[in-house]
């Protein structure tokens, strides 16, 4: 009886989430069945194909957020590679198919190296550069392609050698493409993967921070784009019997990313809705003539200024609203007191660490050595050195403009330096190789050596809640490197993590309407949760409430007892002198002082670059 | 064809290039996004000067105002598409901008493709495909005991547009970095918080870069429109070169996007004599293509920082 209702309540929960989505896939599950006449068979598979190119569209779009405008040249690559292959060989579509989905996918590739790493406004120009040459290609390459006419002709489709007939046949084969592109789609974005897509596309840098890698993502995104788009292409001459220009030309990416926009950017039953639109637009429209295309353009505007989710987004809002008056949803969270740090802030905690304090002296985990770094003529930094060993927690000080940020940036890899080494343990605590150079590796690559940083303001994705931002860090645990090198060791769960960061009550939170010291709290956290070998934080104390600073001093004491070597820049003196070994001071891109921290607080050169003098102690 | 000529046909092109160019990087400074709908306001220039030439024809041919402007329609003109267009621009802004001003940049840039499409649909259908001519700079008819005065080799047309660009471009820079308001306009466009914070009225100065913009889109369709005639398909093209041109000159700069148009002009008007315009275009966008990858920053380095 009671497994009964559990089982009841578990569908109406699956109902509630995902009835929008089951509701379109229903609607179009069912018309096939509903309209059979030829003409409405023509615009199901018409749709089809449009919800294929879609699909692939939302991949590089919508998820990866890179607004490429040769989606309508790679369906063309491929429609115009399906109809030559069939003109000339006569081979079976499943050799056609994979052809018309590698072509266009080299001719990605063969962009995607030299300018998918460069910003919005650049990758929009070298595509659309590209489908500019392609369209000439093909009314110009007329031995080839036909010219202006194109090639006509193309029937009789062979799939595994049975004879596909239009009608009913080739729809059925449209749409089973149409379902397994949405399940590699699915496959693709589910779960944990759409939280590192939002990671990459909204906040790179922390992205970056975690160890994801964006460029490799963004690489195979792309070219699964164009696979899509180019198996589009390959049905679309097909369903024409003809290849012309026409599949070239801009309007096909018009109608693509409007669609796209219309249904929803990032959403499987967005695409479907977006085709089932499209099923009708043409009926709707007709009394428009020549208008239809300023439709879609006031169509496409008016969902951008009204609708940012597109209008599967509105359905699903509307959907969850109304199943919520049957079915009201629990408190997220009971708001118990959170564990007092006070019983494990030991008052008797010795100044300098255990380990740092041991007579055997560790191997450095870090030496950084003549580190240069020029803004114009500005000198950032200069002959920069440090070395990091096991356990230790260092601080970095220096008057404001001498160049700390940009020690941790150049350590972090966020900017490149001029000149000089960085050198890193190798994984695994240095087994197989004792020392790593990193001085010109990306942030992602650092993070997975071990070395993790903290932002003063960190962003996260809007769409993220706490608990979804370490159930990606943890997962991304096991390829990055640890302290201990023991990747076996099944890191922290998700709910000690939030208990010991006393973020339990704010677990089911959108990450970016937390207060900026609690999104502070939750960086750390994810820093410390992968137990890194080497953490570098910038101002981790700076504009913190005072009853905040004992949980951070201790999880910063703990991680070093545990083997982490610490960085930290910081003006607060009083946190810093509780708790570092030794500091480091700069000015105006130079090093003037190290040591112990009275040597350092009492030198000459410290207290003239911060007071203009040497004041008595 | 002999140098000469083939140099004026260049600056000619170019200086049209450039004034679409320039309304691009007005845009892009104050707004950070590329605006896909440049070309097609140029082409809007274009139609609007056509427009207007017709309905000037009807004039009595006795009327001050003929006997006035009919030997130069196009200077007369000048001033009433500036206004017109200058105005739209600024409402256009309300709608394609202003309300997505928080949202990342793509959705801004995505308006403007949505926009662009609205346009050319609308010239396709108001004006029909075929091309169109506009109002004459200098009509020679009028000028016939003058015609000694252009050498015979450079034509009057190429003459005219040279030379309103080349005071329009004057006055935008002595505007821009002489005059009090074109300090107001760039200190908005490089650094809107703080130019907020010292009293400078933000959105206003973004509302009047999006009235010059297209104001100086309309000047080049206008001088365009006689030479190279109007049709309703060109904005698009044109849109890639002023596009290309940014991006050759360093992304943001002024300076940089007059010399990338003069560049691309050139580019195409010499390359093409000498192989086939097709293939002058595929040499344009691989050299595009092979610039993003060796020098990103353009010939001149980006003007606009990454802005957070």
């Amino acid at each position: 009886m009671i497994l009964k209702s559990l089982f009841f309540l578990h569908l109406a929960k699956i109902f509630k989430t995902k009835g929008a989505a089951l509701v379109i896939f229903a609607i179009i599950g069912c018309w096939p069945f509903l309209f059979h006449d030829p003409y409405s068979l023509r615009l199901f598979t018409l749709a089809g194909i449009q919800i294929l190119l879609v699909l692939g569209y939302q991949l590089i779009f919508g998820h990866i957020g890179a607004l490429s405008l040769a989606q309508g040249c790679f369906f063309g690559l491929g429609a115009y590679m399906a109809g030559i292959l069939a003109r000339q060989t006569g081979l079976d579509f499943t050799v056609i198919a994979v052809c018309a989905i590698v072509f266009p996918g080299l001719v990605a590739a063969c962009i995607a190296i030299p300018v998918l790493r460069l910003e919005t406004h650049y990758f929009a120009l070298a595509t659309l550069a590209l489908s500019q040459m392609v369209l000439i290609l093909g009314l110009e390459w007329q031995a080839v392609t036909g010219g202006a006419n194109g090639l006509s002709g193309i029937i009789g489709l062979n799939f595994f050698g049975w004879p596909v007939s239009r009608g009913a046949p080739f729809a059925w084969l449209v749409w089973l493409a149409v379902g397994l592109g949405a399940w590699l789609v699915w496959l693709m974005t589910r779960g944990s993967h759409r939280h590192r897509l939002a990671l990459i596309r909204e906040t790179p840098l922390m992205a970056s921070a975690m160890g994801l890698d964006r460029d490799k993502m963004r690489f195979w995104f792309f070219l699964a784009s164009a696979g899509f788009a180019g198996l589009a292409g390959a049905f679309h001459v097909y369903s024409q019997t003809v290849v012309s220009p026409a599949v070239l030309h801009f309007d096909v990416l018009v109608t693509c990313l409007a669609m796209t926009v219309i249904g929803g950017q990032t959403r499987i039953a967005g695409a479907f809705l977006g085709g089932l639109l499209l099923l009708h637009l043409p009926e709707w429209f007709r009394f428009l003539e020549g208008w239809a295309l300023f439709a879609y353009g006031l169509a496409l505007l008016l969902v951008i200024l009204l609708a940012p989710e597109g209008i599967f987004g509105l359905f699903e809002c509307g959907w969850r609203r109304f199943w919520r008056s049957f079915f009201p949803e629990p408190e997220q969270f009971s708001d118990q007191p959170a564990p007092s740090v006070k019983a494990q802030n030991d008052p008797q905690r010795p100044a300098v660490s255990a380990r740092a304090q041991a007579t055997v002296p560790e191997k450095p985990i870090l030496t950084v050595e003549h580190l240069c770094k020029n803004y114009g003529g500005v000198q950032a930094l200069q002959d920069f050195a440090l070395t990091l060993t096991p356990g230790e927690i260092v601080g970095l000080i220096g008057p404001n403009g001498s160049g700390k940020t940009t020690a941790i940036n150049l350590l972090s890899g966020l900017e490149k330096a001029d000149q000089g080494a960085i050198h890193v343990q190798g994984p695994d605590g240095g087994r197989n190789k004792p020392r790593i150079e990193m001085t010109k590796m990306a942030p992602f690559q650092r993070a997975r050596l071990g070395l993790q940083r903290s932002f003063q303001t960190p962003e996260f994705p809007k769409s993220l809640t706490v608990k979804d931002c370490l159930t990606v860090t943890l997962q991304q645990a096991p390829s990055l490197s640890t302290i201990t090198g023991d990747r076996s060791k099944p890191p922290e769960t998700i709910d000690a993590c939030l208990d010991s960061f006393q973020l339990r009550a704010y677990r089911d939170h959108l990450c970016h309407t937390l207060p900026l010291p609690l999104i502070r709290r939750l960086d750390l956290a994810r820093a410390l949760s992968v137990t890194p070998s080497l953490l570098l934080l910038d101002e981790p104390a700076a504009g913190l409430p005072a009853q905040d600073l004992p949980l951070l001093s201790f999880h910063l004491r703990r991680a070093a007892d545990q083997g982490c070597a610490i960085l930290i820049v910081e003006h607060g003196m009083a946190f810093l002198t509780a708790i570092t070994d030794r500091l480091l001071c700069l000015d105006q891109g130079r090093l003037i002082a190290a040591g112990t921290v009275t040597e350092v607080l009492q030198s000459s050169p410290v207290q003239q670059a911060y007071f203009g003098r040497k004041i008595s102690s | 064809m002999d140098a000469a000529q083939l140099l004026f046909n260049t600056l000619a092109l170019g200086s049209a290039y450039a004034l679409a160019a320039l309304g691009f990087v007005l845009i892009l400074n104050s707004v950070g996004t590329v605006n896909f709908a440049q070309g097609d306001l140029v082409v809007a220039g274009g139609y609007l000067s056509v427009t207007l030439l017709s309905v000037f024809s009807t004039l009595d041919g006795q009327s001050l105002l003929y006997t006035l402007f009919a030997p130069f329609p196009g200077i007369l003109f000048l001033p009433i598409i500036m206004g017109i267009m200058g105005v739209l621009g600024a409402l256009l802004s309300l709608v394609i901008y202003f309300p997505l001003r928080s949202r990342p940049v793509v959705t801004v840039f995505v308006s403007t493709i949505a926009l662009s499409i609205i346009l050319r649909s609308s010239f396709q259908n108001l004006f029909g495909g075929a091309p169109q001519a506009g109002p004459p700079l200098l009509d020679m008819d009028h000028w016939a005991y003058f015609s000694e005065i252009p050498p015979s080799q450079m034509d009057s047309q190429s003459f005219g547009v040279i030379l309103v660009t080349g005071l329009l471009m004057t006055a935008l820079h002595l505007l821009l970095t002489k005059s009090h308001l074109g300090k107001r306009l760039r200190a908005a466009a490089q650094d809107p918080a703080m130019a907020r914070a010292i009293g400078i009225p933000v959105h206003k100065m973004f509302l009047l870069s999006f009235a010059l913009a297209t104001a100086l889109a309309a000047t080049a369709g206008l001088l365009l429109s006689n030479r190279y005639f109007v049709t309703p398909d060109e904005g698009a093209v044109l849109m890639l070169k002023a596009y290309i041109a940014v991006t050759i000159g360093g992304w943001g700069h002024l300076g940089g996007a007059v010399v990338g148009a003069l560049l691309i002009a050139s580019f195409e008007i010499i390359f093409g004599s000498v192989t086939s315009q097709p293939l002058a275009e595929i040499a344009l966008y691989l050299f595009v293509l092979g610039l993003l990858f060796f020098r990103p920053q353009g010939l001149f380095g980006e003007a606009l920082g990454r802005r957070a």
